[in-house]
């Protein structure tokens, strides 16, 4: 084995190593704690970019171990094109919520337990990415979700949590068994938990066993991607859970959902057999971005706001992969990175101006422009992201993914619809910012600045978001070299 | 890029506002609007030394998306541009002479993003650069009109300015992106190119878009909406990106898809139709506006819709002179006021004659008579009624005299007309445009607020709490009637079983060998009493002999 392949496996290695520590050291402080958990995770973030230039050689390292040999299971990983991107996203999302948990209330009791979970729900988001074994692939997946609930579960708002957790549990865990059943099929089939194995059989499969589990794999991840009207778990889990997790909830894991289908049905099964689902995805993404603005726009809450605006940008990821056509999945890819990176900014000045107003009420917060002008610039940028104004990232993204549903050829009305319905978004936006930072100054006292802690990392996000928008060139041909050694027949 | 004296004064016009930014940034006691003077004789000089090197396009080593950035350097957008810096120029030193309204740092950044974004929409030859341009002035049109946090009335212009441009702006991506499928490039010459000979239906598409985008730019009546607001917060730097950059790019656009319109004949008398109906529309419904300023919207909007009539059968020649004189007109009609001479009074009056006519002059061989003959009708009519609008305005402000009342009191056509406008004022203007729109925007907000409560929160959120309710409900009974039941039944069973077993123990294994104890002792009893009985009696031998009698007669019956 060659040491490239070594260090992959780190990426796995590393945070289950500080999430070890942590759980042993219980007395470690809040800072203690997340300078472990950050560490940790950094390397995660570092080991990608390190074997970039092998990547570049290669176009896929392969990190494999035996494991339960009579099951035909390995301790399999690979990291490729498709697979990069989607880490890299979470990976740089779990570690922005972790240095922005520095500067929260969240996790300052039993704070090792608080670091440790947050590094095993992205190793559960790593793990999946990596995996190239059915098995492996599931138990990350699980450990993501579970990782997840004990999130919410301990440290999440209010009573409802316990309630709001199991909700979150049963209905995503409900996608998953989809998920699982559809693996066991192939598994059964195939003899074999090799992923990659399987992407050289499935062809071999009968049509109607082709047909029911590309349903069973699109519904099952369309659920961890929160499309209407499977979505019913996110306002409610974006809501709850403390704002970090919901950073990485809302920005890093419904990107598994698309991360899911890419690798599953859409790299499985010929794009032929895709095509009768290619409408009904469309229309499942219109009306998921229809719905999920209308719902932004109705909202008070200004958590559930940017909640329910992940509901309608999700709606375009599934859109773009309905096209079935190289721009409209690369613009889906694309639009997954950008999501990320403006949920994230948003979810940032979120949880500061509840910090500063002790409110999330949209109707009593006003006015907040004057007196945090660093905070209503990232908002600003954030608010014009998210409605796709150039040159910011989504712009590039929804222009592909719009492209990508014209190239299609279904239907020309369909796509135009989506794009006109984008106006939506701008609607429920530019409502979002001109309530909050806009308006005679309420409540009456504010703290003088915000909290330093918290702006760094959302000023450091949002000129991220700027750069990776005046510069998509990278991920753009990343995204095309992973769909196309992924899905052939692009076109 | 090889870097000519073109490409050289090129990068130069884009990066002098730029440095001029950073400049008024950097020192802020400057005189911006002296720092903003130079900065526009600079791009001036630049732009004529450019047109006298002639047509060229500029290719560059950057890429958007996978597609190569080229600029295309045309007589056409460099006059356009000209006409429209120029404008600037005079609007600012006006300013600056009446010392009215100076130029804050905040708008002359502004300024200076508007300056090279124009410069990149009027010059780009990619399709998505020009729009990407195109979007970005949308939003400085919005941004402008901005004046403080507290103030929410100039937010809510800000965010009305920002959609309709954006919707806008949307409908023209919707058509780049329905002939960039077909072209497979984003060069805008190709792309206009295979847009002209693509399926009708999908070039209906690509029509329609551009129509609506362009009919945002014009702001032509009813799509004014933005404007209106846009030039309510009366700044210099406010009017001139939205009254005239944005109706230039307008011009430009419109100017650039003409080959899409003259491709098929009824896109051509759509575009008629469309342009005859706003063009009287737009005539009546702004009778009633009145002042300078909106001489200047009247006349702006009217002319914008001149030129969308016009483009029906236009000849491209000469045509970068005609949209360099609306230009002019604009800016004639916004500095009226400072022009008080007779002659400068007269010649904005006749200007739209003087560009018109001049146009079709030297287009004589090249467009229809008919058309010709019309077109200078409507310019004639549009002059007219301008002048009848002026004198109307200019005897409001005279003594009235009894004549002019017995006058006006008499039912004329004029006065019939300016009934038939005030109707139309009412039911489209009012009615229509204003208290439709926001009636209708609060049907949406109902509709949302309905849906909100109906489905997100009754059915999913409310929904499936009662589900779960439900859930435990039919568990509860399932355990009280189904699960409890068995366990009933079980449980009898049990105790049956346990009653049988005790019984059997009790019967069998108590009471059995108690019993079987006495009727053993019984047994043992009788027999011994019967022993005894028996051996009390005397034995009698002749009974023996029965048995033997009994064989020797079973030997006899074998025998015989």
């Amino acid at each position: 084995m060659e040491n490239h392949e070594w260090i992959l496996s780190g990426i796995i290695v590393i945070p289950i190593l500080g999430a070890l520590v942590l759980l042993i050291w219980r007395k470690a402080t809040k800072k203690q704690a997340a300078t472990i958990g950050i560490i940790s995770e950094s390397f995660a973030l570092a080991i990608p970019l390190v074997l970039l230039s092998v990547l570049r050689r290669n176009d896929q390292i392969v990190f494999s171990l035996p494991w339960i040999q009579n099951m035909g299971i390995s301790f399999r990983l690979s990291l490729n094109w498709l697979c990069l991107i989607f880490l890299l996203t979470e990976v740089l999302v779990t570690l922005t919520a972790m240095i922005y948990s520095l500067g929260e209330e969240t996790g300052e009791k039993n704070s090792n337990f608080y670091y440790a979970l947050l590094l095993l729900f992205s190793l559960g988001m790593s793990g999946t990415t990596l995996a190239d074994d059915a098995f492996l692939f599931y138990i990350f997946w699980e450990l993501m979700l579970v990782a997840s609930v004990l999130l919410i579960l301990i440290w999440g708002y209010g009573e409802t949590r316990f309630r709001v957790a199991l909700k979150y549990f049963i209905v995503t865990h409900l996608g998953s068994l989809m998920v699982l059943v559809c693996l066991i099929t192939l598994f059964v089939n195939f003899g074999t938990a090799n992923i990659s194995d399987w992407m050289m059989q499935a062809n071999s499969l009968a049509i109607n066993t082709q047909v029911l589990l590309i349903i069973f794999f699109i519904v099952g991840f369309s659920v961890k991607m929160a499309i209407f009207p499977l979505h019913i778990w996110l306002p409610d889990a974006h809501t709850v859970a403390p704002m970090p997790v919901t950073i990485i909830l809302a920005a890093a894991m419904l990107s598994m959902g698309t991360y899911g289908i890419l690798r599953f049905p859409f790299a499985l099964f010929p794009l032929e057999n895709l095509q009768p689902f290619a409408i009904w995805m469309m229309i499942a993404g219109l009306i998921s971005e229809m719905y999920g603005a209308l719902m932004a726009l109705a909202e008070k809450d200004i958590k559930r706001i940017i909640a329910f605006s992940s509901v309608s940008q999700m709606g375009y990821i599934i859109f773009g992969l309905g096209s079935l056509t190289l721009r409209g999945m690369e613009g889906a890819i694309m639009h997954v990175v950008y999501h990320a990176i403006i949920k994230a900014l948003l979810f940032m000045v979120v949880g500061i101006i509840v910090a500063v107003t002790s409110e999330r009420d949209i109707q009593n917060i006003s006015g907040l422009g004057f007196k945090y002008p660093i905070l209503c610039v990232c908002a600003a940028i954030g608010v014009l992201g998210i409605s796709g104004m150039p040159p910011l990232g989504i712009f590039n993204s929804e222009w592909m993914i719009f492209a990508g549903g014209f190239d299609s050829g279904v239907s020309i009305a369909l796509t135009i619809i989506v794009l006109i319905g984008s106006l939506l978004t701008v609607i429920y936006a530019l409502r979002f910012f001109g309530n909050i930072f806009f308006g005679d100054r309420k409540p009456e006292s504010l703290p003088q600045k915000a909290p330093l802690a918290l702006i760094l990392p959302t000023l450091v996000i949002t000129i991220f978001l700027i750069v990776e928008g005046l510069t998509p060139g990278p991920l753009l041909t990343w995204a095309m070299k992973g769909l196309t050694s992924f899905i052939g027949g692009l076109h | 890029m090889i870097l000519d004296f073109s490409s050289l004064l090129f990068l130069f016009i884009l990066f002098i506002p730029l440095i001029s930014g950073i400049f008024i940034v950097v020192y802020k006691r400057i005189n911006v609007s002296q720092v903003i003077l130079v900065e526009i004789g600079l791009i001036i000089a630049s732009l004529i030394s450019l047109a006298f090197l002639g047509e060229k396009t500029i290719f560059t080593a950057l890429t958007f998306m996978r597609e190569p950035i080229i600029f295309s350097v045309s007589n056409t957008s460099l006059l356009l541009y000209l006409g429209n810096v120029f404008a600037l120029s005079v609007l600012i030193y006006r300013n600056s002479k009446l010392n009215r309204n100076p130029i804050s740092h905040f708008q002359a950044t502004l300024l200076n993003l508007s300056l090279i974004f124009g410069f990149v929409a009027f010059m780009s030859g990619q399709f998505m650069i020009r729009y990407i341009a195109l979007d970005l002035i949308g939003l400085l049109v919005a941004i402008i009109v901005l004046n403080s946090f507290s103030d929410t009335a100039s937010f809510k212009n800000f965010a009305i300015i920002f959609q309709v441009l954006r919707l806008g702006d949307l409908s023209l991506l919707a058509s780049i992106l329905l002939i960039s499928q077909y072209s497979g490039t984003l060069d805008i010459s190709q792309m206009i190119y295979i847009a002209s000979n693509m399926r009708i239906g999908p070039r209906t598409w690509v029509f329609m878009g551009f129509l609506f985008a362009i009919l945002i730019k014009l702001a032509v009546w009813p799509f004014d909406i933005w404007l209106r607001r846009a030039k309510k917060s009366g700044s210099g730097i406010s009017f001139w990106i939205s009254g005239f950059l944005m109706p230039s790019l307008g011009y430009y656009l419109l100017y650039r898809v003409i080959p899409i319109i003259t491709s098929n004949a009824a896109f051509q008398y759509v575009l008629l139709l469309f342009g005859l109906i706003f063009f009287f529309f737009s005539l009546f419904i702004t009778q009633l506006r009145s002042g300078s300023y909106d001489r200047f919207n009247r006349m702006g909007s009217v002319s914008s819709c001149f030129f969308l009539l016009a483009a029906t059968f236009i000849s491209t020649r000469y045509i970068g002179y005609y949209l360099l004189g609306l230009v002019v007109y604009r800016l004639l009609l916004l500095i009226q006021d400072d022009l008080k001479s007779p002659i400068m009074t007269k010649l904005i009056l006749i200007f739209p004659i003087l560009i018109n006519g001049l146009y079709i002059g030297v287009n004589v061989g090249n467009l229809p008579i008919l058309f010709s003959t019309v077109w200078l009708v409507l310019t004639g009519f549009m002059v007219c009624w301008d002048w009848k609008k002026c004198s109307t305005e200019q005897r409001q402000d005279e003594p009235i005299s009894s004549e002019m009342i017995l006058h006006v009191a008499e039912p004329r056509l004029g006065q019939k007309i300016s009934n038939f406008a005030q109707w139309l004022n009412l039911n489209l203007e009012i009615n229509l445009f204003s208290v439709g729109l926001v009636k209708l925007s609060e049907l949406f907000t109902k509709f949302t607020q309905w849906l909100y409560q109906n489905l997100e929160i009754n059915v999913f959120t409310l929904g499936f709490k009662k589900l779960s309710k439900t859930y435990n409900k039919i568990s509860a009974w399932i355990r009280e009637n189904v699960e409890e039941g068995f366990e009933n039944a079980w449980l009898w069973i049990s105790q049956k079983l346990v009653k049988i077993s005790e019984e059997a123990f009790f019967r069998l294994e108590l009471k059995t060998p108690e019993k079987s104890g006495e009727l053993l002792d019984g047994a043992i009893n009788s027999i011994k009493s019967y022993e005894r009985n028996v051996l009390k009696k005397q034995l009698r031998w002749d009974l023996a002999l029965i048995p033997l009698f009994l064989i020797v007669i079973l030997v006899l019956l074998a025998i015989f």
